[in-house]
C-alpha cells in the first residue's frame, strides 16, 4: 500500500479557516490528507498541541494563521511567530525537522494559496516518508 | 446579574448523549461523501445515541429533526456535519437553543467547504468526513454550557478632544439620547478649526459655521464640558469604563467668573506669544485663548504668571469684582463613568525645522499654514490683512511650498497629508483676493484634489485667481540682505531651474498626530500605526472601531483628514456609540479565558502577552483583608478570546472557554 | 579567592548579627565537596565557602515556602545565580526587600547587593555570560548531523530518563506549583518513564526555559542518569540570543521573551 501522509493542521478561525472555506467555495481541489483543527487564533496554539499530534500519529503538522498585521486579535500571530521560531529549532535539534512542521500565513482571500500549500506539504511529507514508529515522539501502539 | 436561560441540562452533568446530523446539502456533500455510510460510522462512536443524514439540514424540516432529537433523546450535545460553521453555526445553535440545548453544546463539522468541495475521490472524502465528525464528537463531549456575557451599559459617552470631530460626535450622541462628557485639554473647545480663516471648497468662514456648534455643545443639557482637562487613567471595559480625568488648575472659579475681561485687560504680562495665533499675536498670563472661546472664562497660565511663579502682582485678583481668582487652586482628579469612548485627539503640524534648507523656524517670514490662516482671519492678529511677520509690510510675492514633510520617507513622513493641496489652493486664492497686485506661486509635487468640488476649487485658484502653479521641488530658501526671500527650485515640467524672489514663504507641513496621542491610545488599549495614527479595527469594514471594544475613532487622530471627512467619521462614531446604548446590556460571545487561581504562580506571562490588557494582577486576601497571594485574573469584559494567554502559561493554569485544553487535546487524539 | 571568601563570610556574619537577614543560603565544605547550606547564626558564617564546583543554583530554593517564610534572606550568588535572581524578579517571584545577594564570581567578591544592583555588577564583570565554548562545540557538532542521526542520539539519551524530576527540582525557573507534566485533565505529557512521554517532557522542559535559562547547569548536574540537558538549553539560548538578542537575567524588570513580540521578528520560515 502506498504511504498516505496524515497531516494535522492547526489554523486560526479568522484567516486560514476562512481561506480554506474559500478554497471550497472556489471548488479548488487539494490532497485529502489534511485534517483541520480550528482555534480562535495562532496565538492559542500551544507547543504541546504539536507534540500531541505527532504522538498520536500525524506525519506532519501545519500551522497557519493571519498575515502579520492582519491578526483579528491584533498581535496573536506575532506571539505565535516568536514562539515557533524557537520551538521549531528545538524540534529540529531533537530530530523533528522541517519536513514535519510547516508554517504559513494564509489570509481569508487566499483560497488558491491554501490549496497549493496543502498539496505542497502533502508531497513533501510523502517524499520524506512516515514519521516513523521508531521516533521517540511517537506513541507505540 | 447573569441570567441563566433554562436549558434541559448543563451538559457535562449527564452521561454524554450526542446526536450527529449529517447534511447532504442537496448533492453538494452527498455527491462526494457517502453520507449514509458516514452516519452509520458516526453511530458507532462512543456517546453517540443518534446519527441521522438528511438532504438539507438547514431547511425547516432539517432543523425540526434536530429539535425533535434534542427533546426526545435528551441530547447533551450535537454535531452537525454540513457546511462551514461560518455559514450556519448561528442557525443551528439557535435551533438547539430553541429546543432547550445550550447553543454552545452544538458544533459543526465542516464536510462541505473542507471536504466534499475540495476532494473528488469518494472513498478518501468519506474517510475524511468520518474523521472530521469524530473529531467534533470528541470535542462536543467535552463542551461546557456557556452563557453569553452580559455587561450593563452606562449610556454615557466620553469624547476625548474638543475639536470639530469631538464636538460633532458629542452633539450627535446627545441628539440620539445619550449623555456625553467632552474632555478637552486646552481652555476652550473648538480645536484647530476655530483657528481657520475660511474653509475649502466653499470659502465659508470657519468661525461662522463652527462657533454656533461650540455654543450648542456647551449649552446642551446632556453634554458636560470638561475643558482644560486630560484623561489620566482608564479602568473597566466596554459598557462600563471608569475614566479618571485630571482637571487642571484654572485659578479662576468658573462659577463666579462672568467673563467680563477685566482681569486680562489689566494683566501686565502682555508679550506672551499666543498659541492660538501661531505665535503671531500675543496674550496675557490670564487669558481666554480667543474671543469666541467656549467656555468664555479665562485661565491663568501658571508658567508665566508672576503671582504664581514669584508671588508678586496679584492685579487680576484685585480687579475681579466677583472674587473669582484663586491663586491656590490645584489640579483635581475626577472619575467619569462611560459606556463608550470616542477618541478625537486631533493632529498637529510636523516640525518643519528638519527641512533646514527651507529656513523654517529660523527665518521669520517662512511660516506654516496655521500662521497664514491667522494672517488671513478677520479676527486674527492683523485683522485679516496679510502682513509679513518680520516687518509688517504687505508681501507682494508669496511662495507656497507643498508636501513639506509629506511623501518623504527619508526626512519626513511617507504618507500624503491629504489636506495640503486644498488649503494651499485656498491660501493662494485668499491672498489674491486680499492683495490684488500680489503674486502667488505654488510649488507642488502632484495636485491631489479628490473630493466633491475640490478639483473645481483648485482650477478656480489657478484660472480665476491667477495662482501660478509650478510642478517641482524647492531646494533652498534663503534671506537676502534686503529682506527678500530667495526661493530656488525647479520647474520639472519645462525642465529648468527656477528662482523666485519672495516676501513670504508658506510651508504646507505634514499632518502628524498630537503630541501625547500615543500615551492616550495606550490608556485605552488602542493601537497606533508606525506614524502614530490610531489604528482602526479593520481598514475597510471597521474604520471607526478600534481593537478595544467600545472605543471609537473620529477625525485626524486616525489619519490625515479634512473637515468633511472628520465630521462624517465623528457622526459614524456617534452612531456606533448610540448603537451600544440602544440596549441596557451588552451581550458578548462567551469565548473567554479563565485563570485557575489555585494553580497560578503569578509569573505574569499572560499579563504581558494579553493584547487587550484583560489579564491583570489579582490579590487574594483573607477575610481580615490580609494579602495572601497575588495571581493573574482575566477580566471577562475586556477578554476577546484569542487564547494567547493560555498558550504562554507554562503550568496550563489559563484555559479558554470553547477551545479548552481538554477539547483540543481530545480533538487531536481523535485523529489517530 | 581566599580574600573574597573572607569578605563574603564577614558580610554574611554582619547581616545575620545585625538582623538584616534571618537566613543565609550558601555553600559549605563537607569532605572534599561543597554542598548547599542554610545558616541562621553569625557564628556559622565561617563555614561558608565558594568555588567553581558550586553548581547548585541556590535561587531554586527561594520559591520553597519553608525558605521564603524566613525572608529577608541573603544568597551566596555566582553570576549565574545572580541572573536567576533577576529572572525571578522579572517574573514577580521574588521582591527586592526579600532577597539580597552576596555576589561572588571568578573575578572576586562583589559585596552585598540588592536585586536592583545586580544588573550593574553583572554587566561590569560578566557582560557576556554565554555557554562555554566546549558546550557550544558539542551543540554545533550535533546540529551538523542529519535529523535522523539527531533523533537517534536523543532517543538513546531520553530513553535513559527515569522521570525523577531532579532537573526540575534543581532549576530556579521551574517554580510552578503544578508542573505541566502533572496535569491530567487533559494529560498532555505521559507520566510513564518511556517513549513519547520522555520526549515531550524533555522538549517542553527545555522550551519552558526559552529566554529564561541562565545557563547555570544545575539541571544537568542534578541528573542521575547523566542526560546532556545543557545541549538543549545551550541550543535554545543560542537561538534566542541570535534571533531576539535575548540575554535573560541582566535586568531587574524584563519582558518575557515568549509572551512579547516585535513586528521585526524573523518570519522567513513562515511561507
Amino acid at each position: 500500500m502506498t504511504f498516505e501522509p496524515r497531516i494535522t493542521a492547526f489554523v486560526c478561525n479568522w484567516c486560514t479557516y476562512a481561506g480554506a472555506d474559500l478554497t471550497g467555495t472556489s471548488r479548488l481541489s487539494y490532497a485529502p490528507n489534511i485534517r483541520i483543527v480550528k482555534l480562535p487564533c495562532t496565538g492559542r496554539i500551544d507547543p504541546l498541541f504539536v507534540l500531541k499530534a505527532f504522538e498520536g500519529g500525524a506525519d506532519a503538522v501545519l500551522i497557519s494563521g493571519c498575515h502579520p498585521g492582519d491578526c483579528h486579535y491584533a498581535s496573536g500571530n506575532y506571539h505565535a511567530r516568536r514562539r515557533w521560531s524557537l520551538f521549531r529549532k528545538l524540534l529540529a535539534f531533537t530530530g523533528i525537522d522541517e519536513n514535519r512542521v510547516f508554517f504559513s500565513w494564509v489570509s481569508a482571500a487566499e483560497g488558491q494559496k491554501f490549496a497549493n500549500l496543502v498539496n505542497k506539504v502533502t508531497e513533501q511529507v510523502r517524499a520524506a516518508g512516515p514519521f516513523g514508529e521508531r521516533n521517540l515522539a511517537r506513541r507505540r501502539l | 446579574m447573569r441570567r441563566f436561560p433554562k436549558y434541559v441540562n448543563a451538559g457535562r452533568a449527564l452521561m454524554a448523549r450526542i446526536g450527529v446530523f449529517i447534511c447532504h446539502c442537496g448533492e453538494n456533500i452527498g455527491r462526494t461523501v457517502d453520507c449514509p455510510a458516514a452516519a452509520a460510522e458516526a453511530a458507532k462512536l462512543p456517546g453517540v445515541v443518534l446519527s441521522l443524514d438528511y438532504k438539507y439540514m438547514c431547511s425547516d424540516p432539517g432543523q425540526q429533526m434536530i429539535n425533535k432529537a434534542i427533546a426526545e433523546k435528551l441530547l447533551t450535545g450535537a454535531v452537525v456535519a454540513a457546511c462551514s460553521p461560518r455559514m450556519h453555526e448561528r442557525t443551528f445553535r439557535s435551533a438547539a437553543a430553541q429546543a432547550g440545548l445550550n447553543p454552545y453544546l452544538l458544533e459543526m463539522a465542516n464536510v462541505r467547504e473542507h471536504c466534499s468541495w475540495v476532494h473528488s475521490e469518494r472513498a478518501a472524502a468519506t474517510a475524511k468526513a468520518n474523521d472530521l465528525i469524530r473529531v467534533m464528537v470528541e470535542k462536543v463531549r467535552r463542551n461546557k454550557a456557556l452563557f453569553p456575557i452580559r455587561v450593563p451599559v452606562e449610556p454615557t459617552a466620553l469624547v476625548v478632544g474638543g475639536g470639530i470631530a469631538g464636538i460633532q460626535a458629542a452633539l450627535d450622541i446627545a441628539a440620539g439620547g445619550g449623555k456625553v462628557v467632552l474632555v478637552e485639554r486646552s481652555p476652550s473647545i473648538g480645536g484647530h478649526m476655530a483657528r481657520l480663516s475660511e474653509t475649502f471648497p466653499t470659502l465659508d468662514c470657519s468661525q461662522c459655521i463652527l462657533t454656533p456648534r461650540m455654543v450648542e455643545a456647551a449649552s446642551h443639557p446632556d453634554i458636560r464640558l470638561m475643558t482644560y482637562s486630560e484623561v489620566e487613567a482608564v479602568e473597566g471595559f466596554v459598557g462600563s469604563f471608569e475614566v479618571t480625568v485630571r482637571r487642571k488648575a484654572r485659578y479662576v472659579d468658573p462659577e463666579k467668573c462672568t467673563g467680563c475681561g477685566d482681569c486680562f485687560n489689566k494683566c501686565p504680562l502682555k508679550k506672551i506669544p499666543s498659541e492660538f495665533d501661531a505665535g503671531l499675536g500675543s496674550r496675557r498670563a490670564i487669558y481666554v485663548p480667543f474671543p469666541q472661546a467656549v467656555p468664555n472664562k479665562p485661565v491663568i497660565d501658571a508658567a508665566n504668571c508672576t503671582m504664581l511663579t514669584k508671588g508678586k502682582c496679584g492685579l487680576c485678583a484685585k480687579v475681579c469684582a466677583r472674587g473669582a481668582i484663586d491663586y491656590k487652586d490645584q489640579d483635581r482628579l475626577e472619575k467619569v463613568k462611560a459606556g463608550a469612548v470616542v477618541l478625537a485627539a486631533g493632529f498637529e503640524l510636523w516640525d518643519h525645522s528638519a527641512y533646514g534648507e527651507y529656513g523654517g523656524g529660523r527665518l521669520k517670514d517662512v511660516i506654516d499654514g496655521f500662521a497664514f490662516e491667522r494672517l488671513a482671519s478677520a479676527s486674527g492678529p492683523t485683522g485679516g490683512e496679510i502682513r509679513r511677520p518680520s516687518d509688517g509690510s504687505e508681501p507682494k510675492t508669496v511662495v507656497f511650498i507643498q508636501c513639506c514633510g509629506s511623501r518623504d520617507d527619508k526626512k519626513g513622513k511617507g504618507y500624503c497629508s491629504k489636506i495640503c493641496c486644498m488649503y494651499t489652493a485656498k491660501h493662494a486664492m485668499l491672498y489674491r483676493h486680499k492683495v490684488h497686485d500680489g503674486r502667488a506661486v505654488v510649488f507642488y509635487m502632484d495636485v491631489r484634489a479628490a473630493g466633491k468640488g475640490y478639483e473645481e476649487f483648485v482650477r478656480r485658484a489657478i484660472e480665476a485667481d491667477g495662482a501660478e502653479y509650478v510642478r517641482g521641488r524647492v531646494s533652498r530658501v534663503y534671506r537676502r540682505r534686503d529682506g527678500k526671500l530667495v526661493v530656488k527650485g525647479a520647474d520639472t515640467l519645462v525642465g529648468r531651474p527656477m528662482t523666485v524672489e519672495a516676501d513670504l514663504v508658506v510651508l504646507a507641513d505634514a499632518m502628524v498626530p498630537r503630541r501625547g496621542a500615543e500615551k492616550l491610545a495606550q490608556l485605552f488599549g488602542v493601537g497606533c500605526d508606525t506614524d502614530g495614527f490610531y489604528s482602526e479595527a479593520h481598514p475597510k469594514l471597521r474604520p471607526v472601531e478600534t481593537a478595544a471594544a467600545g472605543v471609537f475613532l473620529a477625525g485626524a487622530c486616525q489619519a490625515p483628514k479634512d473637515i468633511p471627512d472628520s465630521v462624517a467619521q465623528a457622526s459614524a462614531a456617534a452612531a456606533k456609540a448610540l448603537g451600544l446604548f440602544a440596549k441596557p446590556e451588552l451581550e458578548r460571545e462567551p469565548v473567554i479565558a479563565r485563570v485557575n487561581k489555585n494553580l497560578c504562580v503569578h509569573c505574569r506571562a499572560c499579563i504581558n502577552a494579553c493584547p487587550y490588557g484583560a489579564a491583570k494582577d489579582f490579590e487574594i486576601k483573607d477575610r481580615a483583608g490580609k494579602l495572601l497571594r497575588v495571581v493573574a485574573e482575566v477580566n471577562e469584559g475586556l477578554c476577546q478570546g484569542c487564547g494567547t494567554c493560555a498558550a504562554v502559561c507554562r503550568s496550563n493554569s489559563v484555559d479558554l472557554d470553547g477551545f479548552s485544553d481538554e477539547q483540543v487535546c481530545a480533538q487531536i487524539a481523535a485523529l489517530e | 579567592m581566599s580574600g573574597a571568601i573572607g569578605a563574603m563570610r564577614a558580610d554574611a556574619a554582619k547581616l545575620l548579627s545585625e538582623g538584616a537577614v534571618k537566613l543565609v543560603l550558601g555553600y559549605c565544605v563537607r569532605g572534599n565537596e561543597r554542598y548547599p547550606c542554610f545558616i541562621s547564626e553569625a557564628a556559622q558564617a565561617e563555614a561558608l565557602d565558594f568555588d567553581q564546583s558550586c553548581r547548585q543554583n541556590l535561587a531554586a530554593y527561594l520559591r520553597k515556602p519553608e525558605v521564603r517564610g524566613r525572608a529577608p534572606l541573603a544568597v551566596v550568588s555566582s553570576p549565574a545565580v545572580c541572573r536567576s535572581l533577576l529572572v525571578l524578579s522579572s517574573e514577580s517571584q521574588i521582591r527586592e526587600n526579600e532577597v539580597r545577594a552576596l555576589a561572588i564570581g571568578p573575578k572576586g567578591y562583589g559585596g552585598i547587593l540588592g536585586l536592583g544592583a545586580l544588573g550593574a555588577w553583572l554587566k561590569a564583570d560578566y557582560p557576556d555570560l554565554v555557554p562555554e565554548q566546549a558546550l557550544l562545540d558539542r551543540v554545533a557538532e550535533l546540529s551538523a548531523k542529519t535529523a535522523q542521526e539527531r533523533a537517534k542520539f536523543w532517543m538513546k539519551e531520553f530513553e535513559k530518563c527515569t522521570r525523577c524530576y531532579a532537573c526540575r527540582a534543581a532549576c530556579p525557573g521551574c517554580y510552578c506549583e503544578r508542573c505541566i507534566v502533572e496535569k491530567n485533565m487533559p494529560q498532555w505529557i505521559s507520566s510513564a518513564a518511556a517513549g513519547h512521554g520522555n520526549y515531550a517532557w524533555e522538549v517542553i522542559r527545555a522550551f519552558h526555559q526559552a529566554g529564561r535559562c541562565t545557563g547555570c547547569g544545575a539541571c544537568e548536574a542534578a541528573c542521575p542518569q547523566g542526560l546532556p540537558l545543557m545541549l538543549l538549553n545551550a541550543r535554545l539560548s543560542q537561538d534566542a540570543f541570535e534571533e531576539f538578542g535575548s540575554r535573560p537575567g541582566y535586568e531587574l524588570e524584563a519582558k518575557p521573551l515568549i509572551g512579547s513580540w516585535s513586528a521585526e521578528d524573523d518570519g522567513s520560515f513562515i511561507r
